[in-house]
């Protein structure tokens, strides 16, 4: 891994995954050998990976369903028909990785962050990935665009 | 992700796992991992090779410790890398589950 204390180098990186299982396991190599390769420090690749796995996740498991609805993990590996760009830009102090997709509309800024915060025989498991994103992340943003979504998160150095 | 179990003394089950706790492991060893919480009373998770874990890995570590606190029995988090631990604390797991780096006092946090 590389030393925190190597100077960042700037670029840009991008690339588009299917909105499926096994693709999320590729865009977290993908976001791996663009860190090892640009001296990202080893907390912000995590960070980076943290948040992108969530984000992606949760694209999978609700980007088809109809508004409101709840939905297990599809059966099959996800939703083939649903693209999601990252897109990835690094300066020498901020890293930012922007998520776009075609999924129903999901305004992420107004999602409630759950923690765990009830005794375990009350505790409902899972739904804790927006809390994860908003503690790994030094900024979030939504925006609706005409084809889906797209959420902007920030890194800092 | 690589899952395996080991009986230790004073009916303490260990499971060790090693890989990336993500979303595509923790779907394959969700009814695995559940089946051993609901079969053993006392489980220790040993998570020293655990290298990722994000939302989902967490859910398989609260639906385990729901199966042992049915049964009377306890969870415990054993050895997380630095990484892991802190995705961990910031869920908040460690009030539902204690995270330990010492295996010493093992035992004693299963009141054995």
């Amino acid at each position: 891994m590389p030393q925190s204390s190597q100077r960042q180098k700037q670029g840009h990186w991008e690339r588009a995954f299917k909105a499926n299982v096994s693709d999320i396991a590729s865009a977290a190599s993908w976001i791996e050998s663009i860190a090892t390769s640009a001296g990202f420090a080893d907390k912000q690749a995590f960070s980076m990976q943290v948040c992108l796995e969530e984000l992606m996740s949760n694209i999978v498991r609700h980007g088809k369903e109809p508004s409101g609805s709840h939905s297990s993990w599809p059966s099959g590996s996800g939703s083939d028909h649903l693209t999601i760009a990252i897109a990835i830009d690094a300066n020498a102090d901020r890293i930012t990785m922007i998520v776009e997709d075609n999924a129903r509309p999901f305004d992420l800024g107004k999602a409630i962050a759950k923690k765990i915060d009830q005794p375990l025989d009350q505790l409902e498991p899972g739904g804790l990935g927006i809390h994860l994103i908003k503690s790994f992340s030094s900024a979030m943003e939504y925006q609706r665009t005409e084809q889906g979504n797209r959420v902007t998160v920030e890194f800092n150095g | 992700m690589r899952l395996s179990v080991t009986a230790m003394e004073n009916g303490i089950t260990k499971v060790s796992l090693s890989g990336r706790l993500d979303v595509q492991s923790a779907l394959e060893i969700d009814d695995e991992f559940t089946k051993i919480a609901k079969e053993n009373k006392n489980l220790l998770v040993d998570l020293s090779d655990v290298t990722f874990i994000a939302s989902l890995g967490i859910r398989t570590l609260v639906v385990g410790a729901k199966a042992t606190s049915n049964n009377g029995g306890k969870m415990v988090l054993l050895n997380p890398q630095p990484n892991v631990e802190q995705v961990l604390r910031t869920s908040h797991i460690d009030t539902v589950m204690p995270i330990t780096h010492d295996a010493a006092t093992v035992a004693e946090m299963f009141g054995r």
